[in-house]
């Protein structure tokens, strides 16, 4: 099969040894200047740019050759075309050359081979100091501003021009900026309306005609000359006009790199010289933005016309996305074009606005809108919600316009969140983007989400997150559908109430909401649904597909933004409603054991430093986490969410809360555990830990926990101990393995010995926050010193 | 501007570049000598432009994997009745240092074991960015037969260029409506048979 082959001849390649490509060097510098051989030069060359092209390490080639070939490159004879497309190869290949590499040592053919219109692209590949860059703007400059040169040496001086200041902006100096900008406006406005003649035959007793260029709809063009007037035969002037409208915006844009540039460096030294930036910066680039806002005018009139030809429409689209982009850039140049321009895209835009297939536009024109809207009197809600209500909600698939979309909202993050409300109000739609393309998008979204969450909208994100899956696993429904019955999607038909695969589920009166909630457009519309577990288990055949399992793997990651968010920003009050959010989710999952293991961890650990920040939660959720903690059903299947709750409890429970935190509300909670550690006990003391439903890690940390809270009220302690005592009674049998078995009754021995000490027990179980944090080894009340007295009291013997 | 353009394996096994060429070279580092640059620029640029063609990789692994249609068949309807298969088209943004100094753009197309990349500046137009690549790959097919026999790309790299040096020069990508693209076609048909 060709993939093997391609292995294969790349592995010849790189076998080759340095003598053979020695020879072949020699031998493509025999042929070069013998135009008989020229079919075994082409057979070499190519050969060559093989062996070099695969080899790993630097390819070595003989002294000389480099200099004499580049000295070969410049024959612009067309019918050797494809030996100088060749040698330029190869010579890409080689580069960067050390300067001693390149230039030719005899020295006689120096002068003439340098400045080559056609080796401008191999200096561009040089980089900044090996190419000699500034020598040869200079000479570009000239070559596209004499008269009579050829428009093939034009247009390369032309775009290593462009290319050159996009990658290095400081090269161009503001004289040569200014020449080419004037050269660009007059070729943009200048070029003939006439088609050229058929080059290919010529007629001596016909005379010249000469056909006016037409409009994309075969009507005679109207006005002056631009990219989309349809000629047989193009003329010069009409092709360097090409070119210039096609580099205009990435020439415009370097106006713009210019001033950034610039004002960095004057900003450190001297006052305020921004001012007298943009007088400059005017000065350069004035005709030319003035004559590129009447082009894109033109440009935009002509997008109205109807093609003939289809590749034309696409043209057209490619045009609307430029020149909006050329506008936009004209008005941060220039602020008082801003009023002409803006009536000009408000009238594209409800042109456009109405047919969902112009997204891709659309959201071009919203960046214009973000730009500008300051100066403008406008109210931009409306296309916003225009876009990512009604368009987004169609085209969220469309890898394009998704793509667009996450840029503009990264872009603009911070003005969207700030002046709009477009992140709170359509993150499910927003949402969408990522559901369907999770491998996509992952590192932007972490960065979008914290903008998304606010105090209305953070609870209902973290439930669309955790549903994330179920989101994907319901577009993909809806799609399969689709492509199987188009007319099904408007209204359920089926009354079937217990559906056993997804797309029936979808058919089904019952689901048919589900299905609608999760592909929602706004926001605000409820967190979560009931009858969520039986939603998850007829979409269970969607679980292996690679979309939704892809999906499941970012949420944990997402998850984590979230929590980390909101364990900075968000005060207690939000937090005392998460609680019983996480105690209903942490077990409500899609069903991927790999997803809900993930989540369950992350949701356990940011538990943990969610109560450690805000311990007077427990004070106003009391009876929630009594509810919860009473009996062991919540034991099975979140093991380590209950267990890190229960042991939240005994760290932070009253400790920090103060006044509120009243002693029965101590003795409260003390009696929940109480009751809860008979049971626990009673089953793991009397199955075999193989069988047992969870593990013994939860009676050691209620152990802890109950003798934590005892140690803050003393009239519990007798009871504490007694507990204590008789769950150490309970777990001596032969069901426990010897070491788990010790363990257990060691823990419960230290407890018991330490709260009959209550002074102690309450600083080693309760200590305070800067008890822990101090370098306090040498005061007496420190914890560390307490640790040894009172270890040297209740161990005496070791 | 275009700053590279890719074209490599997709589909099965590691991803092999068979063909790039490069339109630019960014700024480097300053501090090392010329020596040293110079054969370091090399081999980071071969690395930088693989690792593009691995991200295009991976993701055409994925958006295969949740499509109805396999590799198998994109190759069959070429052989069959040689129409150019549907192609899956993705945009990658590839962040500062990651792996070029300034922020670009890879536009990509795939279908059957070929993959079509053009890194773009990041003020480059890229409904004409994809346009453009789909004109390349209609010629490539033509004179080429690259979906095909990919071999074809290093072996004849010589009409990989005229496609190239017509298409995309100087890597510029241009406005061309209908009679440009017609009359650079016409060239290329001649020069291709020269």
């Amino acid at each position: 099969m060709a993939l093997s082959m391609i292995e294969k001849l790349f592995q010849q390649a790189k076998n080759t040894t340095p003598e053979e490509i020695e020879k072949l060097c020699n031998g493509i510098l025999d042929a070069v200047y013998n135009p008989d051989q020229s079919s075994e030069l082409t057979v070499q060359l190519r050969q060559l740019y093989l062996v070099l092209y695969a080899s790993q390490t630097e390819p070595s080639v003989p002294v000389q050759f480099i200099p004499r070939l580049l000295a070969a490159v410049p024959l612009t004879d067309k019918s050797r075309i494809k030996e100088c497309l060749l040698c330029r190869r190869i010579l890409m290949e080689l580069i960067p050359f050390h300067s001693d590499e390149s230039a030719p040592q005899d020295g006689s053919e120096s002068k003439q081979t340098d400045t080559e219109p056609s080796k401008l692209l191999l200096h561009v590949l040089q980089g900044k100091q090996l190419g000699c860059l500034s020598k040869h703007l200079a000479q570009a400059v000239c070559w596209l501003t004499s008269a009579g040169v050829d428009l093939d040496m034009q247009r390369r001086a032309f775009f290593f021009l462009v290319s050159v200041s996009l990658l290095h902006s400081n090269q161009v100096s503001t004289d040569q900026l200014k020449t080419v900008s004037d050269q660009m406006s007059s070729w943009l406005m200048n070029a003939s309306l006439c088609q050229a003649p058929v080059p290919y035959t010529f007629n001596p007793f016909k005379k010249d005609q000469n056909y006016p260029v037409t409009e994309v709809d075969g009507n005679p063009a109207t006005n002056f000359f631009t990219v989309l007037n349809i000629g047989q035969y193009y003329t010069n002037d009409q092709l360097l006009n090409i070119y210039t409208f096609s580099m205009l915006y990435q020439w415009l844009c370097q106006a713009c790199r210019y001033t950034r540039t610039e004002k960095s460096i004057t900003d450190t030294t001297e006052g305020n010289p921004q001012q007298l930036d943009k007088i400059i910066l005017r000065k350069i680039f004035d005709s030319l933005v003035g004559r590129s806002i009447d082009y894109a005018f033109r440009v935009l009139d002509q997008c109205e016309r109807k093609p003939k030809i289809p590749t034309d429409a696409e043209l057209q689209m490619a045009c609307l996305v430029e020149t909006v982009n050329i506008l936009d850039l004209v008005c941060q140049l220039d602020e008082s074009h801003i009023p002409r321009v803006f009536q000009e895209v408000k009238r594209m835009y409800s042109k456009l606005s109405q047919d969902p297939a112009n997204a891709r536009i659309i959201i071009h024109v919203l960046q214009f809108t973000v730009n500008h809207c300051t100066a403008l009197p406008y109210d931009a809600s409306e296309s916003f919600k225009l876009f990512f209500h009604k368009m987004l909600t169609r085209s969220f698939s469309n890898p394009a316009v998704a793509f667009e979309t996450v840029l503009f909202i990264r872009k603009n993050l911070e003005f969207l969140c700030y002046e709009t409300n477009v992140l709170s109000a359509y993150f499910p739609s927003i949402l969408k983007i990522l559901a369907w393309n999770p491998r996509s998008f992952v590192s932007d979204f972490c960065e979008i989400i914290p903008a998304m969450l606010s105090p209305t909208t953070a609870m209902e994100i973290f439930h669309a997150l955790l549903d994330l899956p179920c989101m994907t696993a319901s577009l993909e429904v809806i799609d399969k559908v689709k492509v199987i019955d188009p007319t099904s999607t408007t209204s359920p038909t089926s009354v079937d109430l217990e559906p056993t695969n997804s797309v029936d589920a979808f058919k089904s009166l019952l689901f048919r909401p589900m299905f609608n909630f999760f592909t929602r457009v706004e926001g605000g519309h409820g967190d979560t649904i009931n009858r969520l577990e039986s939603f998850h288990a007829v979409l269970q055949d969607m679980a292996n597909h690679p979309r939704v399992l892809v999906c499941s793997q970012i949420v944990p990651v997402l998850t984590r933004v979230w929590f980390s968010v909101i364990l900075e920003k968000t005060h207690s009050e939000f937090v005392s409603h998460l609680l019983p959010v996480l105690m209903e989710r942490t077990n409500l999952l899609f069903r991927i054991p790999e997803f809900q293991d993930d989540i369950k961890k992350i949701i356990s650990e940011y538990l943990l430093l969610l109560l450690k920040k805000f311990p007077e939660v427990f004070v106003t959720q009391l009876n929630e986490v009594i509810e919860f903690l009473t009996g062991t059903r919540n034991i099975i299947g979140k093991e380590d969410f209950f267990t890190n709750l229960v042991w939240a409890v005994g760290e932070y429970f009253c400790l920090t809360s103060g006044e509120s935190c009243a002693p029965e509300k101590i003795c409260q909670m003390y009696e929940c555990l109480e009751v809860l550690s008979y049971e626990v006990s009673g089953i793991t003391a009397s199955t075999p830990a193989a069988e047992a439903p969870f593990s013994i890690k939860v009676v050691s940390v209620l152990m802890s926990a109950i003798a934590k809270l005892a140690s803050r009220r003393q009239d519990l302690t007798p009871r504490a101990i007694l507990c204590l005592t008789k769950m150490a009674q309970q777990h001596q049998n032969d069901f426990l393995e010897k070491d788990t078995q010790g363990i257990l009754i060691n823990r419960a021995q230290e407890l018991i010995n330490l709260l009959k000490l209550p002074n102690f027990a309450s600083v080693i179980l309760g200590p305070k926050q800067q008890l822990k944090n101090q370098r306090v080894h040498r005061d007496s009340t420190s914890l560390a010193a307490v640790m040894r007295g009172t270890h040297r009291l209740i161990a005496p013997n070791t | 501007m275009v700053y590279a353009f890719i074209i490599h394996t997709l589909l099965p096994g590691p991803c092999r570049v068979l063909f790039y060429q490069m339109y630019g070279q960014d700024d480097e580092c300053d501090s090392k000598n010329e020596l040293q640059r110079t054969s370091e620029l090399k081999a980071t640029r071969k690395a930088q432009i693989e690792q593009v063609a691995s991200q295009v990789h991976s993701e055409y692994q994925f958006r295969r994997a949740v499509a109805n249609r396999t590799v198998e068949e994109d190759i069959q309807t070429l052989a069959n009745d040689d129409t150019l298969p549907e192609f899956e088209l993705g945009f990658i943004r590839l962040l500062e240092g990651e792996p070029f100094e300034q922020t670009r753009i890879a536009v990509w197309l795939g279908a059957g074991n070929t993959g079509f990349t053009l890194v773009c500046h990041e003020t480059e137009n890229r409904v004409l960015a994809e346009n453009i690549l789909k004109l390349i790959i209609r010629c490539l097919q033509e004179h080429v037969r690259i979906l095909s026999q990919p071999a074809e790309t290093f072996l004849k790299v010589d009409k990989v260029c005229l496609v190239l040096s017509r298409f995309l020069p100087e890597g510029s990508l241009l406005f061309m409506n209908h009679r440009v693209i017609r009359g650079l076609e016409k060239e290329l048909e001649t020069l291709i048979k020269n």
